[in-house]
C-alpha cells in the first residue's frame, strides 16, 4: 500500500510534465522565429508565408483525423484491434499495416495521436512502425516520381520499401516487445 | 463508447497535439526559408560516405516529397550517384528528425528513437537493394 502511494504522485508529476512539454516546445519555436525576425525581417516574412501555406494545407487533414479518431473510439473495439493487429495477428496484421500505410494521406505527425490510440488498444509496435514506413510510398506522387527517375526505378523502389518496412516492423518488435517482456 | 464521449476523447488528444503541430510547422517554415535547396549539393564529395550524408540530409529536412524529387533530379544532373540520391529520397520520407519531439510525445521515447534510427540505417539498405535490383533487371 505504501509503495502505491509513492508511485501515484510521481505518475501525476510525469503527466504534468508531458502536458507542459508541447507548450515549451511551441515557446521555443516561437522564440526561434522571433530571433529570425530580429535579425532578418525579410526571411521571417517569407517563413510566415510558408507557415500560412502549410496551415492551409493541413487544416482539411486535421478534420479528417478528428473524424477518424471519433470513429476509432466508437467502432474499433480493443478486442477487434488485437485480433487483426495484435500479438497473434500474423500475416494479416502485416498486410493491413502495409496497405494502410500506403493509402494513408496527410502529414505524418497528424497520424501520431491515432497511432497512440491504437498502441494503447494493443496493436503491435512493429505494425505501427511498418505503417509509418509505408507512408514513404506516396501513391499520388508516383507518376511525378516516374517522370524524374523512370517507371522501372519507381517499381523497384516501391517493392523494396514494402519489404524493408516489414523488416523494420520485425526489428521494432524484437527490440521493444522483447525488452518489455524481459523487464 | 457513446458519440459525445468519443468526440471529447478525440478532441482531448488533438488538443494535446495542437501546440506540437504548430511548432513543427514553424520549424519547417524557418528551415525551408533559411536553408535553400541549392545548398545541399555542396555536402557531397563523391566519396563512399555520400550515401550516409544523403540519408542524414534527407533525415533532417522535412517537407513535401515532391520537393525531394526536384532536389534529387538536380543531384543526379550534378553527377551525384543514384545510391546517394535513393538514400536521400528514402530518408526524407521515412526519418523525421524535425517531428521527433511530437513522435516522442505520442508514441514514447524508446519507440520514436528506435524507429527513426532503424529507418535511417534501413534507408541505406533500401538504396543498396534498389540500385542492385535495377542493375539486375
Amino acid at each position: 500500500m505504501e509503495k502505491l502511494s509513492q508511485i501515484k504522485p510521481k505518475k501525476l508529476n510525469n503527466e504534468k510534465r508531458s502536458q507542459k512539454g508541447p507548450w515549451i516546445f511551441l515557446g521555443f519555436s516561437v522564440l526561434l522565429f522571433l530571433l529570425v525576425l530580429l535579425f532578418d525581417k525579410e526571411k521571417a516574412l517569407e517563413a510566415s508565408g510558408y507557415f500560412y501555406h502549410l496551415v492551409l494545407e493541413i487544416l482539411p487533414f486535421l478534420v479528417v483525423v478528428f473524424v477518424l479518431m471519433v470513429f476509432i473510439n466508437l467502432f474499433l473495439k480493443t478486442s477487434m484491434l488485437i485480433k487483426y493487429m495484435g500479438e497473434g495477428s500474423g500475416i494479416k496484421g502485416w498486410l493491413i499495416a502495409v496497405f494502410a500505410g500506403i493509402l494513408s494521406i496527410g502529414a505524418i505527425y497528424l497520424w501520431f495521436p491515432i497511432l497512440k490510440n491504437m498502441l494503447d488498444k494493443g496493436v503491435k509496435p512493429g505494425l505501427v512502425a511498418t505503417f509509418l514506413y509505408n507512408r514513404g510510398i506516396k501513391l499520388n506522387w508516383l507518376p511525378l516520381m516516374a517522370l524524374y527517375f523512370g517507371m522501372k526505378y519507381v517499381v523497384v523502389l516501391t517493392l523494396v520499401t514494402v519489404l524493408v518496412s516489414i523488416l523494420q516492423g520485425l526489428i521494432i518488435d524484437f527490440l521493444l516487445v522483447n525488452s518489455r517482456t524481459k523487464s | 463508447m457513446k458519440l459525445k464521449e468519443a468526440i471529447i476523447k478525440a478532441a482531448k488528444v488533438l488538443g494535446t497535439a495542437f501546440p506540437m503541430i504548430i511548432s513543427i510547422l514553424i520549424l519547417i517554415s524557418l528551415f525551408n526559408t533559411l536553408v535553400p535547396a541549392s545548398s545541399y549539393r555542396i555536402l557531397f564529395r563523391g566519396t563512399v560516405f555520400d550515401p550516409v550524408i544523403g540519408a542524414l540530409t534527407g533525415s533532417v529536412i522535412a517537407g513535401n516529397p515532391v520537393t525531394s524529387y526536384i532536389i534529387s533530379g538536380d543531384f543526379l544532373k550534378q553527377g551525384i550517384s543514384l545510391l546517394t540520391v535513393t538514400a536521400f529520397l528514402t530518408a526524407w520520407v521515412t526519418v523525421g528528425v524535425v517531428q521527433l519531439p511530437v513522435e516522442i510525445q505520442f508514441l514514447g521515447k524508446k519507440f520514436a528513437l528506435v524507429r527513426n534510427l532503424s529507418a535511417f540505417v534501413l534507408s541505406l539498405l533500401v538504396a543498396f537493394l534498389t540500385v542492385t535490383g535495377l542493375g539486375v533487371l
